[in-house]
């Protein structure tokens, strides 16, 4: 059930009116049709993984409790470590066993021995990555004594699987999320349009934006051969647009959804775009999975405490890791390296929190030094997203020196005029939305209503009609 | 909460009210509607029902168009087999292959079209699927809907820029068969096949064929050994079109392992009396409505020479 289809929207609705018309604001009914329609949309997917995410959901339910009750440091450590190694042996067996059998045998081919790995022929469980780490959060948690386990299991389950962050995140954490499920929830009008305003934009990301660039995307990633190096650049912006549009889509819904029952997720977007320095992309990129591999990773390596060296070292490991943790290809682990590669000087110089603040604030235009520094921010972004969109190392190479081939200067053979007009569109419209939450969050609330409701028309016809075709979400097989 | 409701509500019924508006204006300006292939509702009728006693047609849509099943159901003398057209426009019918190993389903027979662009044409990703019954439902309310409502498509788009769209509109028989009626003459449709073929010609995808010729021998090695046969047909085309993949990188299918090879490209202008084009093809490419029907029939008896236990 993707959430730029009918089959949400009818889902939705249904879920919606039921929350609060058939419960009658009783927190324990709506927190079980919460998991209800969490489990229901799920099981949509692929209805035999539903069996692990309860496995999943119980064991870490079950560790909370054992680590709360367990007397000595060592038997908590023993509880933490189940469940550590239970979570990430499911994501290793099916995300990263294919990819280390078949590297493995690989490797020693090269030394002149021959292997036949036995290969899983499974399909990956939608979300489990995202779940996986709500579930190790949690208990990590628990462990540091951050917070008390939760003794009610529907809601503990709530936290895990609500069903508009379940499948690609934001990735909440218990001290944000549980609060808000054990407290009762009234019905809050601006919270609800506001919701309404963000689904729309999410989707008008999605489908007009993120759709019609995968189309030009794809088309030029998968037959590079025949395009020329100006062409080459062009794909790399359109997958750019894409990924940014798919993703903080995704969220845009997810945030929008919960907020129609009256829960607030974490922010996972802020901009990145518009970043001055890689540091500050990474604060403002998958916010959600950034922080969590800061506090659960990189903090507990000694983060910056010990040192340039260490501070050097940490780096990347979280940014391989992050790689990784995209996907069993080596594109995502170079895609990785090159942002920590990217970073460093900011590490090294000791600025990577110069830029925390949004740019250009409260002005209509930035800098010329402004503009330079997002410039080429983004340029290096681009090069990087090469990696991840290219279905192999080698494929990603030859992308590569096509575009600094003499083709280069030549006149792009595909030139989509009416994508072009979006994305400068899209780009004003974000720029000038850009101290807000999201773009339109601010957008016209002192026009005139039927104004506003015209944006609102424009928007949805925007989508019926340059909506490219329907993809799936790219952080769907993540 | 109630306020919230109300304006959601006005909401709704002020975007309905502006769909039927904009469709209404449509249809007093009598804006062309562009008709659409069905590709998935088709499916979801079909593939469920096919069988160890079907007759399958797959490939792309000169099968489609010029294989009637209905007319080779009526050839037929043996009750207990079925003809199913599962040719889709711009498939290589793998998809579906790979959705019947899957599910262990190995029909009697299997008529496989083929020309050098099968490396080009892509599947519809039929294999990913389920096939059900509300899923039926869904794809049926979503392919009428597209065919019927101008905001579902492009219809106003190609008014305001080619004034006529290309598809007039599709007639689906119950076994997959179709006629499809496009705006303008044979010539004008014959010059855009041209079109389309030196296209292909010029960017002949030797690869892509080389790969899908792995592909289709790994599934033909599967199917023969599940007693399945499978042939391929080369569907006859005008003479225009056959020297344009005459010509092209090479045309027969030598890497393919077919149970046998109907070769019929050059058949109108061979076997049959050589008359003109257009009295065989609705665009030079296609085989018309009418002759379609007289070639169905035809099948039927090379068929059944070839394999007497079919007829």
């Amino acid at each position: 059930m993707l959430f730029n289809s009918i089959d949400f929207a009818i889902f939705l609705l249904i879920v919606f009116f039921s929350y609060w018309f058939l419960t009658n604001r009783n927190l324990r009914f709506q927190n079980i049709l919460l998991l209800v329609s969490s489990y229901f949309f799920y099981a949509n997917w692929d209805w035999r993984f539903l069996f692990l995410l309860i496995f999943s959901t119980v064991l870490d339910y079950y560790t909370g409790l054992k680590m709360s009750e367990g007397k000595t440091h060592s038997m908590k450590k023993f509880w933490l470590w189940l469940s550590i190694s239970v979570n990430l042996g499911f994501l290793g067996i099916f995300k990263y066993y294919n990819f280390f059998a078949a590297s493995f045998a690989e490797a020693i081919s090269h030394m002149g021995l021959q292997a036949n790995p036995w290969t899983l022929k499974v399909i990956l469980p939608v979300g489990i990555s995202f779940y996986t780490f709500h579930g190790l959060s949690y208990v990590i948690d628990i462990y540091k004594d951050r917070i008390k386990p939760e003794k009610n299991f529907i809601d503990y389950s709530v936290f895990v699987s609500f069903f508009p962050l379940l499948v690609a995140g934001p990735i909440e954490r218990a001290t944000h999320l549980l609060p808000q499920i054990k407290k009762g929830r009234i019905f809050d009008y601006t919270k609800a349009i506001d919701g309404l305003r963000q689904i729309l934009w999410g989707l008008f990301k999605k489908i007009v934006i993120a759709d019609q660039c995968a189309e030009y995307a794809n088309l030029i990633f998968d037959s590079s051969a025949d395009h020329s190096g100006s062409t080459h650049v062009l794909g790399a912006l359109f997958f750019t647009f894409q990924i940014y549009c798919d993703f903080s889509g995704y969220s845009d819904i997810a945030l929008g959804t919960a907020r129609l029952f009256g829960i607030e997720l974490l922010r996972n977007f802020a901009f990145p775009y518009f970043s001055r320095d890689i540091a500050e992309f990474w604060r403002r990129w998958h916010i959600s999975l950034s922080s969590w591999f800061r506090d659960y990773l990189y903090i507990p390596l000694g983060g910056s405490k010990g040192g340039t060296w260490m501070k050097v070292r940490n780096t990347f490991i979280i940014f391989i890791v992050s790689g990784f943790w995209h996907g069993s290809n080596w594109t995502f682990i170079i895609w990785g390296l090159l942002n920590a590669l990217y970073i460093m000087p900011s590490v090294l110089f000791n600025t990577n929190r110069n830029n925390l603040d949004i740019v250009a604030q409260g002005k209509y235009l930035p800098s010329m030094k402004e503009l330079f520094s997002i410039g080429i921010t983004f340029c290096l972004t681009v090069f990087a997203w090469i990696f991840f969109r290219s279905a192999s190392l080698g494929e990603a190479i030859s992308y590569i020196s096509e575009i600094f081939s003499r083709s280069l200067f030549t006149i792009p053979d595909i030139m989509p005029k009416t994508l072009f007009l979006f994305l400068i569109l899209f780009i004003v419209i974000e720029w000038l939305g850009r101290e807000q939450q999201y773009a339109i969050a601010n957008l016209g609330l002192n026009w005139p209503k039927a104004v506003r409701w015209a944006a609102y028309y424009a928007i949805i016809l925007f989508m019926y009609y340059f909506g490219g075709s329907e993809q799936q979400f790219i952080y769907f097989q993540f | 909460m109630y306020r919230f409701l109300i304006n959601l509500l006005i909401f709704t019924c002020v975007a309905f009210v502006l769909i039927f508006v904009v469709e209404l204006s449509c249809r007093l300006l009598k804006v062309p509607k562009i008709s659409h292939h069905n590709i998935y509702s088709k499916s979801q009728d079909l593939i469920p029902i096919i069988n160890k006693n079907t007759i399958l047609i797959l490939g792309d849509s000169r099968l489609e168009w010029g294989i009637k099943p209905l007319k080779m159901l009526e050839t037929l003398t043996k009750d207990s087999l079925n003809v199913i057209n599962m040719a889709l426009p711009g498939s290589n019918g793998l998809d579906i292959l790979i959705y019947l190993k899957k599910n262990n389903i190995y029909p009697r027979l299997i008529l496989m079209g083929y020309t050098p662009n099968y490396g080009r044409n892509k599947n519809h990703g039929l294999d990913l699927i389920s096939y059900s019954k509300p899923n039926a439902i869904k794809e049926k309310i979503k392919y009428s809907l597209k065919q019927t409502l101008y905001l579902q498509d492009q219809s106003i788009k190609e008014y305001i820029i080619n004034g006529f769209p290309y598809f007039k509109n599709h007639k689906y028989d119950a076994w997959g068969g179709v006629i499809v009626n496009e705006y303008g003459d044979y010539a004008k449709r014959l010059k855009e096949q041209i079109v389309i073929y030196n296209t292909y010609k010029n960017s002949f995808d030797s690869l892509g064929l080389k790969k899908y010729c792995t592909e289709m021998n790994t599934m033909i090695k599967i199917f023969k050994k599940n007693s399945s046969v499978i042939c391929g047909i080369y569907m006859p085309v005008s003479k225009r079109i056959f020297n344009i993949e005459a010509s092209a990188a090479y045309s027969k299918p030598q890497k393919i392992n077919f149970d046998r090879f109907y070769d019929f490209s050059n058949y109108t202008y061979t076997v049959e009396q050589n008359r003109p084009d257009s009295i065989y093809f609705y665009d030079g490419s296609h085989l018309s409505p009418e002759y379609s029907d007289v070639f169905s029939e035809k099948l039927v008896g090379y068929i059944s020479k070839s394999y007497p236990d079919i007829k």
